[in-house]
């Protein structure tokens, strides 16, 4: 006989929920502030620019190379809808990033509450200072991306799992496999995710083959009806139903392709080597503290699932050439609830309130030195591992000479170059046009150009003046008169 | 009746008058098109962005171009496009037929200036028709054609030293239309050489032209 879902006594119930919410608001609290100050990122404003179109009629379309799922995006426009702004121009960054710092916040709380639940009070406050400080869940917080979301429906996926494997009862696997879906309808990666962790909690736990089979005949069509739904518009375009699968062999070819293609070695380089501002403590506590987690526990079936998932996620996303630093969320995430497990044994070594209240304060100190380096004193900093492309300071600079510029006459926007991310965001409140190819005629007004093109506008326009959009990416702001 | 006339009378004024009026075009304008995440130029000292114009640099009144038609030699003898000669052209555009592109790895091309001269500036145009970095840039003046004695380094970009001429501190840069001053700062030579080692887009060399700015000595 298994066990079933445990259900803590009333009192540690009442510890479990403060703890939880406590978590949630120290989480939320430490994300609010910087959500306006990071210049804009080119994939938040791609990510801005589609939301806009879904908000305006342009509905949603599944473009397999250049963007993710739909789930960001719906959910958002769900949001903005209820409560007001509907058009870009309407919009502050602080509106769109507070999606994922939301996301951030419930993956700390979840995982508190969790891992208080499922093994003690001690690692679940452990899971909710690492992952409610630790430098990168911090940083990905702020950014209108896919990611944060997708980790949050990752852990409630893992937690579905988990409970399936190691009780009595299979409705988790319903909801399982709706997390799952969201999590293919969010990101393409989570595919191997999924898959990958899935292996990991089978090896460790061991359930009855038939058992697997049962939980996945549940959780299948549940998650398969919510990515057809997703993709399809909710039915609005029928034909694009499956798009997602459609797209395997190109995503498989991007994975493994020469685009932001680097060597096994550089998810350990960024996220372990003193490089950058602050010292990557985040990196050196999760590792450590992982280690000794399932150094103690490895004969426990958690802690031997967690060290799995995260050697092979760690694994796969090395062994993948295509590499940015968000990706490491994924194989972070197991990391981080074995590394708390590990601080919570950690801790039980001394006896006393001082033992447990001191390494705690202490991890708190060195994750916060670390966050407080990358994420708010230099978030987009060249040699700042977690600023990937990020854009630059200087588009603050641009958006007050355009203002200046511009005056109250709200001139056309004529943005000429290859290259322009993340202006499309910076320009929301203009008319803005934008060519790849100098247009055979200019309209009077305002003109962004990048060099390439400057000689053949050169004689159209006046006043030429460099702004940097992001690192090694430079345009001209000229009048048009 | 009449009434009746009046009414149609007037109901086609207004029409007309409505057509004369004018109002301003209004054409829909291009969007943006949708692109994935941007590969990030990383460079360890990568200058930081001019804020505004590029400010005057000062040279002697007697100044010229020694560069212009001047002979042009480079390390590759087969270079992938174009000829040596198209760096003294005059011609500083970015378009296929107005550039040289030499091999991979390090490469030169020297500048024969034809008489000794006090250097005041050098003007390069590397590649402008795209964002990037170019590698390794050492560009160094002497009077001795192999540049074994007497050398002077202008510019030295090179940290790592892997363009072989000594380990430099001087920032790099990303190229634009504008060129590139470097304060030559009074170097005496007849010769110019400017050293490369690929860029941040591919492992090739390449050079649109060159300016160099002197007094010939007497």
């Amino acid at each position: 006989m298994r066990a079933s879902v445990p259900v803590p006594p009333p009192a540690a119930r009442r510890a479990v929920v403060w703890l939880g919410a406590l978590v949630f608001a120290l989480a939320l609290l430490l994300r609010l502030p910087g959500l306006d100050s990071r210049p804009f990122h080119p994939d938040e404003a791609v990510n801005a620019h589609l939301l806009d179109g879904l908000l305006n009629g342009e509905g949603y379309r599944y473009r397999q190379h250049d963007h993710h799922g739909p789930t960001l995006y719906r959910l958002s426009a769900s949001v903005l809808t209820m409560t007001g702004p509907t058009r870009a121009a309407d919009w502050e960054a602080w509106m769109l990033r507070l999606f994922p710092a939301v996301a951030g916040s419930v993956v700390a709380a979840v995982a508190a509450i969790w891992l208080a639940v499922r093994v003690d009070l001690r690692s679940g406050l452990a899971a909710g200072v690492l992952l409610g400080l630790a430098a990168p869940y911090v940083y990905y917080s702020g950014s209108f991306i896919h990611e944060m979301l997708l980790i949050a429906l990752l852990l409630g996926w893992f937690a579905c799992a988990w409970a399936c494997a190691t009780t009595d009862s299979l409705r988790p696997a319903w909801l399982g496999g709706l997390f799952a879906g969201l999590m293919l309808a969010t990101k393409e990666t989570a595919a191997p995710i999924l898959g990958l962790l899935l292996l990991a909690i089978i090896a460790a736990a061991r359930p009855p083959l038939r058992r697997v089979f049962a939980a996945l005949l549940r959780a299948t069509p549940a998650a398969l009806l919510v990515v057809l739904l997703f993709y399809s518009d909710f039915g609005r375009e029928p034909a694009r139903a499956l798009d997602l699968f459609r797209a395997v062999g190109e995503q498989v070819a991007r994975g493994t392709g020469e685009e932001h293609a680097y060597p096994f070695s550089t998810y350990f380089r960024w996220f372990l080597s003193p490089i950058g501002p602050g010292l990557p403590w985040s990196g050196w506590l999760l590792v450590d503290l992982g280690l000794f987690g399932f150094l103690a526990g490895r004969r426990e079936p958690l802690p031997r699932a967690l060290a799995l998932g995260f050697a092979l996620l760690a694994l796969f996303f090395s062994a993948l050439p295509y590499k940015t630093p968000w990706l490491v969320l994924a194989p972070a995430l197991p990391l981080a609830l074995l590394a708390a497990l590990g601080a919570a044994r950690l801790s039980r070594l001394a006896p006393g309130r001082v033992a447990v209240m001191a390494p705690v304060l202490l991890l708190a100190s060195l994750l916060a030195s670390e966050t407080f380096e990358r994420c708010v004193r230099w978030p987009v900093a060249p040699d700042n591992p977690l600023a990937y492309s990020p854009g630059s300071p200087d588009l603050a600079r641009l958006a007050l000479d355009l203002d200046r510029l511009a005056g109250d006459a709200n001139p056309v926007v004529q943005v000429v170059a290859e290259d322009y991310w993340p202006l499309p965001w910076t320009l929301r409140r203009y008319r803005a046009g934008f060519w790849s190819e100098p247009p055979a005629t200019l309209q009077a007004g305002l003109l962004l150009v990048s060099p390439a093109h400057v000689s053949a506008v050169a004689g159209r326009a006046r006043d030429f003046a460099p702004y940097e959009l992001r690192p090694g990416l430079t345009l001209f702001l000229a009048r048009v008169p | 009746m009449s009434a009746l006339r009046l009414l149609v009378a007037s109901l086609a004024l207004v029409a007309v008058a409505r057509a004369a009026e004018l109002v301003p075009l209004v054409t829909e304008l291009p969007k943006p098109l949708i692109v994935g995440t941007p590969v990030p130029i990383k460079v360890d000292n990568l200058e930081a962005p001019r804020k505004g114009p590029r400010a005057d640099f000062l040279v002697p009144a007697a100044a010229k171009n020694l560069a212009l038609k001047a002979t042009v030699s480079s390390s590759d003898s087969a270079p992938l496009l174009g000829d040596p000669e198209l760096v003294t052209d005059g011609d500083k555009d970015a378009a296929e037929g107005c550039f040289v592109e030499l091999a991979g790895g390090t490469q030169w091309i020297q500048i024969d200036l034809g008489q000794s001269a006090d250097l005041s500036a050098i003007v390069v145009w590397r590649f402008h028709s795209q964002q990037r970095v170019y590698l390794g840039c050492v560009v160094q003046a002497s009077d001795d054609p192999d540049f074994i004695s007497g050398v002077t380094t202008i510019y030295n970009s090179d940290a790592q030293n892997i363009s072989g001429r000594g380990a430099g501190k001087d920032p790099s840069y990303i190229e634009t239309h504008e060129g590139r001053v470097l304060d030559a700062k009074g170097a005496k030579g007849r010769y110019v050489r400017l050293y490369s080692h690929g860029n941040t887009s591919n492992a090739l060399n390449h050079y649109i032209e060159v300016e160099v700015w002197g007094v010939p000595r007497p």
